[in-house]
């Protein structure tokens, strides 16, 4: 066993061990070390803007949004002064290109093919995909779906629920740019648009022609992608963990998203697939 | 139909969930304990193998086994405040309160303090230090198997948790609250205090309340008790989060509210332990396994962190323990014992490192530094509670309380209810156990004693009492009695009904290993209006025990019943019930009690040679006055 005196010598020791004791770079916090791209500044990657209710304004002058201020306050509690944006194709960001970026912050579900390529943190929001429609279209159950022209968002785990869990008669329209995927909704070239459920509630709340018909049974986390091997995971993680226990993340959700994100899982009918 | 037709699918779902996790829990703790190591590190292994960090059997995202993990986590607080024997901190209460303040500030002090060192925020160091600074109990039942749950350090040891868990979870709370709530400091701070008031009141007078009327109601029904507990830790544990207090808190202190209500030998413990120990903390831990990283825990960062913790946990331990010599006078393998006992860290370690992971206050290094911390404070403690459980003199067995273990063997129904009743006061005075034998003669066939076992079992429900009541076949009521109460090891014999053998209570009086009260009379009615009256509360021990009987079934406690004391078995009216100590053979044998009148009779000083055989028994004089 040791005694007081050999503890005290170990403590003395750790002091040495770990430089972060005398304010160095290594462990200065419980939560491990963040290491930013550009000092002091959190360089975060996402779709192309604005993305209704996730990140408004444009990439220039970003003026608010549930994802963009979840970033905002990330980088106050990762001690960073400031926030820049870059965007790319959502399908480049999946596959790994962030361009440099800390992270990325795009409504992106962890799935085993993403992880090949980015680390992912503990996911932020649970969403089940939505089915968005013109208002007035109803869609009661699958096999009414299966009769309708869908639209998904390329490189999304949308396109696979659709083909696998819907299974329609026509194959899904895919879109690289999210904006066009909700105008072909609008402009009859496709009869519905998957959607993680809070997104569909942001496009909705900003387009009263459109409307949310039905949510699948499934959900799928949303968490932030970092680099593959990034040593900043730890340091995201725990903040965002941080975020959702205080309150955060809920209050961001019913700021620009109209509806906690608990409450809105329960206001939307239930398509059953049979899946 | 050709077989390419056929296609099957990958597994999924739930099922296959619960499929891969039962895998765990069956084959984790025996292949780890093949290398003598706790099977409780075998389930953290399987549950890192089957996680997204090892062969990834679990999809990715998946919340079943997290969210019946967290169920397990509330239920483990639940069995950590349930299982702790507060008799043991009652009667050791000064040394326990001492060791417990030491064996919980030297770690904290230290893990502050390595925390502090390592530029941690205060919250995060303060919550290190708590979380080392609790213990599990996890060798006692190696110690008391040992012989030693009655030395004085042990038992100092086990009081100690209580105290040890109740501050570091006080602290884990203060420090959640603060952290993740919404308003300022002082907001938060009052919330908490509200908060435990909401929950101390919930706990320590509604729950009780509440569960001791619903034990009483439903009987013994096994299923409704057992989801009264679990009830009973879900509502603390609502009650704590409502006010902010992270709801492990509540479950604990459920578990310490409901302490006395579930004995520790008991049927519902069994139950609790059972299903704790096959489905809810297994989960618990397979699910806390699926944190594992290998990529984390390998790093020099964690190792580094892992052995700071544990020279800081372990030091501080071992600090405290060897303060035992000088407050409690222990020896080297007193205090040896004391180190073993105090450090495992496990249940309330990992429910704080779980929530301070969970509110972003621990990252994964902190959390796999912790689960090396636990898998070698068990390791070091098994290794010295092995090396000096056998140095300790077995220390001299403890008198135990009149209501610890009461055995009812009865020899016929019509006594029986009264007995039952005696029985049960008794034993919840001392948040003890009821065991229930019913004796039958060889003649008796097999359907009867089926039926007897169903009458008995009835009556045992209809009175509230959760036990589990067997038939002996008996020659010898007597000696049937003094060998069940041997193996029960019980603390008191209530002697009902005169059996086949007369005299077989005086007989046994003589040659039980435990005090022995002979219960007569037919009168069946709740005791609380039964006039309970003390015949001639003799200065001798079987006075002693007539006094605490009386105690345990008076409406006042003080033994009266607010009524003079009555000098003579023939004055009790209807519904009363005598209590007495007696030394006469003659009017053990004689005293008879009257109808819908209850007596108690306690013998003392008999002598064998004053035992009158079975086979003859004593010609019955004419009834003498007791007193």
């Amino acid at each position: 066993m040791p005694s007081g005196r050999a503890i005290t010598g170990i403590l003395v020791l750790a002091a040495l061990v770990f430089p972060g004791c005398s304010g160095g770079d290594g462990i200065s916090s419980s939560t491990g070390t963040f290491e930013p791209v550009r000092a002091d500044t959190l360089t975060v990657m996402t779709q192309p803007m604005p993305t209704a209710g996730f990140w408004e304004g444009t990439r220039e002058n970003p003026t608010g949004g549930f994802e963009y201020e979840m970033a905002v306050d990330l980088a106050e509690r990762l001690d960073l002064g400031d926030v820049e944006v870059r965007t790319a194709p959502f399908s480049a960001i999946v596959a790994g290109r962030l361009g440099g970026a800390d992270l990325a912050m795009s409504l992106i579900t962890p799935t085993a093919d993403r992880d090949q390529v980015l680390d992912f943190t503990t996911p932020y929001i649970d969403a089940a995909p939505a089915l968005l429609v013109r208002e007035g279209t109803e869609i009661p159950d699958v096999h009414t779906a299966q009769e309708m022209q869908f639209a998904v968002g390329s490189d999304t785990t949308f396109e696979t629920i659709v083909k696998e869990d819907i299974r329609p008669d026509a194959e899904p329209l895919r879109f690289e740019n999210r904006n066009r995927e909700i105008r072909a909704v609008l402009d009859g070239r496709a009869d519905v648009a998957m959607f993680d459920l809070p997104a569909a509630e942001a496009i909705v709340n900003d387009d009263d022609r459109l409307a949310i018909t039905a949510k699948l049974s499934s959900t799928e986390p949303i968490a932030a992608a970092l680099p593959d091997g990034s040593t900043n995971v730890d340091a995201v993680g725990s903040a965002l963990r941080a975020m959702e226990a205080d309150g955060t993340i809920d209050s961001l959700s019913e700021k620009w998203l109209g509806t906690s994100i608990t409450d809105s899982e329960n206001s939307v009918p239930l398509l059953r697939t049979g899946s | 139909m050709s077989v390419a037709a056929i296609s099957l699918q990958a597994p999924e779902g739930s099922a296959w969930e619960f499929l891969v996790l039962f895998l765990v829990v069956i084959l984790g703790p025996p292949l780890v304990q093949r290398a003598r190591i706790p099977g409780l590190i075998g389930l953290l292994i399987g549950g890192f193998l089957i996680g997204p960090n090892g062969l990834g059997l679990l999809p990715e995202g998946s919340k079943t086994i997290p969210e019946l993990g967290q169920l397990g986590l509330l239920y483990l607080m639940f069995v950590a405040g349930v299982e702790l024997d507060l008799k043991l901190l009652d009667r050791h209460r000064r040394s326990a309160i001492s060791f417990g303040l030491l064996t919980f500030a030297f770690p904290m002090a230290l893990g502050t303090a390595a925390g502090m060192l390592l530029g941690w925020e205060l919250p995060a160091a303060l919550l290190l230090g708590s979380l080392l600074a609790s213990h599990t109990l996890i060798l006692y039942p190696l110690v008391r198997g040992a012989g030693l749950a009655n030395d004085p350090v042990v038992a100092s040891v086990v009081g100690a948790t209580v105290l040890t868990d109740t501050i570091a979870l006080v602290i884990l709370a203060i420090i959640a609250g603060t952290q993740s709530g919404t308003g300022g400091t002082s907001d938060v701070l009052l919330e908490l205090v509200l908060g435990f008031i909401a929950l101390g009141l919930v706990c320590f007078l509604v729950l009780p309340f509440l569960a001791r009327r619903a034990f009483r109601a439903l009987g013994t029904e096994r299923t409704v008790r057992y989801v009264i507990a679990i009830a009973s830790f879900l509502l603390a544990a609502v009650v704590a989060e409502t006010f902010g207090i992270e709801g492990i808190v509540g479950a604990f202190f459920a578990g310490l509210a409901m302490n006395r209500l579930v004995p520790n030998e008991g049927p519902l413990m069994s139950r609790i332990d059972f299903f704790g120990g096959a489905v809810f903390i297994p989960v618990f831990l397979v699910s806390v396994g699926l944190l594992l990283d290998p990529s984390v825990m390998f790093q020099l960062e964690t190792l580094g962190l892992a052995g700071l913790f544990i020279v800081a946990c372990l030091g501080g331990k071992f600090i405290a323990a060897q303060s035992t010599r000088l407050i409690l006078g222990a020896n080297g393998a007193q205090a040896g014992i004391a180190f073993a006992l105090s450090t495992p860290q496990a249940a309330a370690t990992l429910a704080a490192t779980t929530v301070g992971f969970e509110i972003g206050l621990f990252g994964e290094s902190v959390v796999n530094a912790v689960l090396v911390l636990i898998l070698v404070s068990v390791l070091v403690a098994t290794l010295v509670a092995e090396r000096d459980k056998d140095r300790v003199t077995l220390p001299p067995q403890a008198r135990k309380e009149l209501g610890e273990r009461v055995l009812v063997a009865v020899a016929d129904f019509a006594s029986a209810p009264l007995g039952l009743r005696l029985a049960r006061e008794v034993a919840a005075r001392e948040a003890g156990v009821v065991d229930v034998v019913l004796m039958v003669d060889t003649a008796t066939s097999g359907h009867e004693r089926q039926a007897d076992l169903d009458r008995i079992s009835g009556m045992c429900r209809r009175l509230g009492i959760d036990t589990d009541p067997s038939v002996r076949t008996s020659v010898h009521d007597a000696r049937t009695t003094v060998l069940a109460a041997n193996s029960l090891e019980s603390s008191l014999v209530l002697a009902v009904g005169s059996g086949i053998d007369d005299g077989w209570a005086e007989d046994l009086a003589v040659s039980s290993p435990a005090p022995v009260a002979i219960v007569r009379g037919s009168v069946d009615r709740p005791l609380g209006e039964v006039q309970v009256v003390a015949l001639d509360p003799r200065v001798t021990a079987a006075g002693t025990v007539a006094a605490e009987l009386v105690a345990a079934v008076s409406r006042d406690g003080d033994g009266d019943g607010g009524r003079p004391q009555l000098d003579s078995h023939h004055a009790l009216g209807p519904g009363e019930v005598g209590v007495a100590g007696v030394s006469g053979w003659d009017e053990l044998s004689e005293a008879s009690p009257g109808a819908e009148t209850g007596l108690v009779l306690i013998p003392d000083q008999l002598l064998p040679v004053e035992v009158p055989e079975p086979s003859v028994p004593e010609p019955h004089g004419t009834a003498a006055a007791m007193g």
